[in-house]
């Protein structure tokens, strides 16, 4: 059985799934790859130039008016605003590309399995899809999805915290009254980070959850062909 | 091993599948716990930071400005490594599906060396 053979007993939706599997893997490998060597770099940087300028400086001098420690401190904050969601897309991006391969051997294995069958001159039987078999791809798709998503919205933090940062520490930020508009920002800032970090969560725990669906579906299939090669075996 | 016997095998219920499901659900359980107590905290985060610095930082022993600000790192210092025991669980629910993964392909190959054998007698 050649491979469109095996394709033609497919979904519509599993052929799209296998397609994207067999050509994206490589470009998710590499976006995830660059991302996050692109964090560190940024990072990197911003520690050698912004972080080291701004704390060799005395805290009366930091907290003050002068604008060089205002960007830096604006720097840092916005920087630390974005690049964890920056991280975890590019780590998302990975772990896409390994359950893109898995979706890859998945498709070997029931190839492979076709290929058996039809040699030893048995009736091929393919495996029945079970639920795990079916969830993982949207698990993975799920979870790259909330990662974008925490993405933009840590764009959108460092653009709020870009506005507040701009501004001396001590005696703008530090004396702002409750309920001002500085401290709705500064509420808002905090809140955002704390909501986004379970949140990246999320799309991590579902992406390793379609991983270890995938890899569940693959010992699946390698049971069902065993004892398939059984039943040849028994001349079923 | 004959085909009976790998028959047999195939069928039974193997100990490192059972603790895979297991992990990935207990995994699942523990990242829900960090979950619920997680989000809501941050709407506390937000009412604490809704008050001035001076306000924040003046609030005295007993008050319940101080007791929102215990509660807030109270509960970021556990929910930090409580949500990589989550990972952590669901990663060793992989391990162990890597384990019966290992178990079958063995199985298989010792069905495939008896169909073999069998068939170039």
């Amino acid at each position: 059985m050649n491979q469109n053979e095996q394709l033609a007993k497919y979904t519509p939706f599993e052929k799209m799934l296998m397609s994207m599997a067999r050509t994206m893997w490589p470009m998710f490998l590499m976006l995830g790859f660059v991302i996050v060597l692109l964090a560190f770099l940024i990072v990197w940087n911003l520690s050698q130039t912004q972080v080291n300028f701004f704390f060799s400086a005395a805290k009366a001098v930091r907290e003050g008016s002068d604008p060089a420690y205002i960007a830096a401190h604006r720097a840092i904050q916005v920087t630390s605003a974005w690049i964890p969601g920056f991280k975890f897309l590019g780590m998302g991006l990975l772990f896409s590309a390994i359950t893109f391969n898995l979706a890859n051997i998945l498709g070997a294995l029931r190839e492979a399995g076709a290929r058996v069958q039809k040699m030893l001159g048995a009736e091929i039987k393919a495996w029945k899809k079970t639920f795990v078999a079916l969830m993982f791809p949207h698990f993975m798709m799920i979870g790259l999805i909330v990662l974008i998503i925490a993405f933009v919205v840590s764009l959108n933090l460092a653009g709020s915290a870009s506005t507040y940062f701009n501004n001396p520490i001590k005696d703008v930020l530090d004396a702002a009254p409750s309920n001002s508009a500085l401290v709705r920002q500064l509420a808002a800032i905090q809140q955002t980070k704390a909501w986004l970090e379970p949140f990246k969560f999320v799309g991590v725990t579902f992406l390793l959850t379609g991983i270890s669906f995938a890899l569940a579906t693959i010992r699946k299939v390698v049971q069902f062909q065993t004892n398939r090669l059984v039943e040849i075996g028994e001349g079923k | 091993m004959e085909l009976a016997e790998i028959k047999k095998r195939v069928h039974e219920p193997q100990a490192t599948a059972i603790l895979a499901g297991w992990s990935l659900a207990i995994g699942w359980i523990v990242l829900a716990i960090y979950w619920l107590l997680a989000f809501p905290l941050s709407g506390v985060i937000r009412e604490y930071f809704l008050r001035s610095k001076a306000e924040r930082d003046g609030a005295a022993v007993g008050s319940a400005l101080l007791a929102t600000l215990n509660q807030i790192q109270v509960t970021s210092a556990f929910l930090e490594p409580l949500k990589f025991v989550g990972i952590m669980f669901i990663i060793t629910g992989i391990v162990f599906i890597l384990l019966t993964i290992l178990k079958t392909l063995k199985l298989r190959a010792a069905a495939m060396a008896t169909l073999f054998s069998n068939r170039s007698r």
